[in-house]
């Protein structure tokens, strides 16, 4: 181990991996990390860390003894905030820029050097303090990098939006955290994006942790799919059942009535505008007045569908066979006001508000 | 539906509102057939097929133990392994050499440089080993050809980053795919839709209204990337539609079939350019022989009854069939008491095959020694020149594998360089 470009890497790498030297199975079903049976390279460099050599007499607890020294590394406190960052936004941090040529080189730079100096700050932080992991994740939370969620005004200029590129949090939700998600507005899971079925869940950029590792951080044409296959079925499941209920028992439309029936007078009107601003508020977190443009769209939403339906013949005065089978005493809906909700559920549930985080 | 899907593309103004790289949008589609090919297959024998039981046999100094050097088969310039012997199942090699050796080309004495599952995956399927940023060739050729197709890259496992330059799709079973190509029906049967057309159209519409009004707000880079994303998507996934009178009725049980089958529907629908297959468990450490001998008879049975397939579905001539591992095997068995001296360890030498539309076959380009170490090559004329060829590694595979497709000069491939220089890319590699 004499070549410089080899020694660069091996330097650190074998004297760390000397450290497992005796960290091996005596199951024979797990042979591949048995004992070297010819003892430990000899060519390569000796176990220790950064150019300690291990005691012999510490040999006995190697592992334990390069713990402590990771620890004490300053790398090991800026790793763990760069994972926490990871966590929290699902997206590793920035590495410097590379391309000295990029027209944007400069702007990149920045970006890195601001978010590498939060992230050494944290670091400090975390060290000082005893390495706490909780503070870690409460400094990123608290910091722009986190919490900033636009911009005062747009900015079609490359340098500035390369600046910004990397800032706020924006994640599509995991399938578990959809379920999570559901299970918290609704009552309960759809149960199809879970570990019960493994097949949507793949198919929505989950993991099972053998060949497929990283969730998927972007929607593709199939996750569409399935973001309306959920939007449709939540909202059949729950739409009606919930009208089923007492007033006061109900979770999503405990301000509405399925009599109810825009353009029919003012205070109608004024009734469902608060129905949607409660809706709002539940599936997508928002708090959006009642004469806001996005209780616009939905009321315009709902009362289309409403008088739409007006105009169609023959139309069933019950909800759908598939949404009403498990609810029992289902409620008429001669007015398709049932299912003008049902739709303003679906619609509400495709925006990235409900679907993101 | 082809035109439905364009009207509503249309509707949304995807031009303005999607991110760059769904700006062409009508113009990628403006077929009504959709994506019509080349459709790229990429095959990952995953764990480290070993080679010298099939394009790069030995059978000398103990390298092989089921056959001995005169027991290698012939097939026009192919020397392979005898397999018909000893496989329990799947396809030999005197079988899959019969049927496509006059279309396969295949290169031996790869460098693969390194001897680690992960950064061997990594290294092949992407040309490049010191980054974790780069796209599989698979992912960058459908970002480059398909980029709004919805399925445009379909993954099934190994090693699938894709530079965040096209969408990621796993879709590995059959009914999966089917209640995606209808998902706005109830379980996936056209004839019970959820809402009634009517009501359908207006959610639709106040989508579109809804992402035009939050498009014309100041908004994080980020924020608008998303958004973007996320209303293209749903855009994009009703083309699946056309994907349903390609799935068929029965489900084959073998691993690969069953990848092949969604590829291939998927390729016929028009909805999908690239496809990463992959069946694992090569990793042939505690008992070589009788591993490799299950494993590559499954594969290549997996790669004819692709073949057979696409040719029912009548797109086999724009095929484009990559078959590779991302290592191979050492020249001896391996020799401890825990493997009981049967397995054989990684080797970083191997091979790779390819066939199907604009690959001559019948050739055989490169070598490895009788102790399994890489031959070099002369990029000029591909014979072997030991003193002052070239050490054939995966950027040079991926290079020629880049200008085959046509993208080498892509601006996405521009942003993924590989610096192989002039003077040592493989002239004629393809024939």
């Amino acid at each position: 181990m004499q070549a410089t470009e080899c020694v660069v890497c091996h330097k650190t790498l074998d004297t760390v991996a000397g450290m497992f030297q005796d960290y091996w199975r005596f199951d024979a079903n797990f042979a591949t990390y048995g004992k070297r049976k010819g003892g430990w390279f000899s060519d390569m460099f000796g176990a220790g860390f950064e150019g300690e050599d291990l005691p012999a007499e510490q040999r006995w607890r190697a592992l334990q003894w390069l713990g402590v020294r990771t620890a004490k590394d300053p790398r090991f406190a800026v790793a763990m905030v760069e994972h926490v960052y990871y966590l929290l936004t699902g997206r590793k941090v920035l590495l410097p820029p590379k391309e000295i040529d990029d027209p944007l080189y400069a702007a990149k730079r920045r970006a890195y050097q601001t978010q590498r100096q939060r992230t050494e700050a944290i670091a400090a932080r975390f060290a000082a303090e005893g390495f706490n992991l909780k503070s870690v994740f409460k400094d990123w939370v608290a910091s722009d990098f986190y919490r900033a969620d636009g911009l005062r005004t747009a900015t079609e200029n490359p340098t500035r939006r390369a600046e910004l590129d990397d800032i706020g949090l924006m994640r599509m939700l995991a399938p578990e955290q959809v379920e999570r998600k559901l299970n918290a507005i609704f009552g309960e899971r759809w149960g199809r994006l879970g570990h019960g079925d493994g097949q949507l869940a793949a198919l929505y950029g989950g993991i099972d942790s053998k060949e497929v590792t990283e969730r998927a951080a972007d929607p593709s044409g199939a996750m569409g799919a399935i973001q309306r296959i959920l939007s449709n079925d939540i909202a059949c499941r729950q739409t009606l059942k919930d009208f089923a209920r007492p007033a006061a028992e109900r979770r999503l439309f405990s301000n509405i009535e399925p009599d109810i029936i825009p353009g029919s007078s003012p205070k109608a009107d004024a009734k469902i505008r608060a129905a949607i601003a409660r809706l709002h508020e539940l599936v997508l977190g928002r708090y959006d007045a009642v004469d806001s443009a996005e209780v616009n769209r939905s009321f315009e939403l709902f009362a289309k569908i409403v008088t739409d339906a007006q105009a169609q013949k023959g139309l069933d005065k019950r909800e759908n066979y598939h949404c009403r089978a498990h609810v029992p005493d289902a409620p008429e809906d001669p007015h398709y006001t049932i299912r003008a909700w049902r739709g303003v559920l679906t619609y509400l549930m495709r925006r990235q508000d409900f679907l993101y985080e | 539906m082809r035109r439905v899907f364009l009207k509503l593309c249309g509707l949304a103004g995807l031009g303005l509102a999607m991110p760059f790289r769904f700006s062409n949008l009508l113009r990628a589609e403006s077929k009504d057939n959709g994506y019509e090919g080349p459709f790229y297959v990429v095959l990952n024998a995953s764990g480290g097929w070993d080679t010298t039981y099939l394009m790069d046999p030995k059978g000398i100094d103990g390298i092989n133990r089921l056959f001995e050097a005169g027991d290698i088969q012939t097939r026009g310039n192919h020397k392979f392994a005898p397999t018909e012997k000893h496989k329990s199942g799947g396809m030999s090699n005197e079988e899959f050499y019969a049927n496509f050796g006059d279309e396969l080309l295949v290169l031996n004495g790869l460098d693969y440089s390194v001897n680690n599952h992960s950064p061997g995956a990594r290294y092949m399927a992407t040309g490049k080993l010191n980054s974790l940023a780069y796209p599989t060739f698979a992912a960058l050729v459908a970002a480059c050809q398909g980029p709004t197709c919805p399925l445009s890259f379909l993954t099934f496992g190994n090693y699938s980053a894709t530079g965040n330059l096209v969408a990621m799709s796993r879709v590995p079973y059959l009914p999966s795919l089917k209640k995606l190509a209808n998902a706005d029906a109830i379980e996936g049967n056209e004839r019970s839709p959820y809402h009634d057309r009517f009501a359908l159209d207006r959610i639709e519409r106040a989508l579109l209204t809804e992402h035009e009004a939050t498009a014309a707000d100041p908004r994080l880079p980020r924020v608008e990337r998303a958004e973007n994303m996320l209303y293209a998507a749903q855009v994009n996934s009703k083309a699946l539609e056309c994907i349903a009178p390609h799935i068929p009725s029965s489900i084959p049980k073998e691993r690969l079939a069953q990848q092949v089958e969604i590829t291939l529907a998927s390729f016929k629908a028009g909805v999908c350019v690239s496809a990463n297959l992959t069946i694992g468990q090569f990793d042939s450490h505690a008992n070589n022989d009788r591993d490799q001998m299950l494993l590559i008879p499954e594969f290549l049975a997996g790669i004819a009854y692709l073949m057979r397939r696409a040719e029912e579905l009548k797109i086999r001539d724009q095929l484009v069939v990559i078959l590779q591992s991302e290592m191979g095997r050492t020249p001896t068995y391996n020799n401890n008491n825990n493997n009981n001296g049967n397995g054989k360890d990684h080797w970083s030498v191997g091979s790779i095959m390819f066939l199907g539309k604009g690959i001559k076959g019948d050739r055989v380009i490169g070598a490895t020694d009788e102790k399994q170490f890489q031959v070099a090559v002369d990029p000029q004329t591909l014979a072997c020149e030991k003193e002052k060829g070239i050490r054939v590694r995966p950027e040079h595979i991926h290079t020629a594998l880049r200008e085959f497709a046509g993208i080498a000069d892509h601006e996405y491939s521009k942003k993924f360089p590989l610096g192989v220089p002039d003077k040592d890319k493989l002239k004629g590699l393809w024939g």
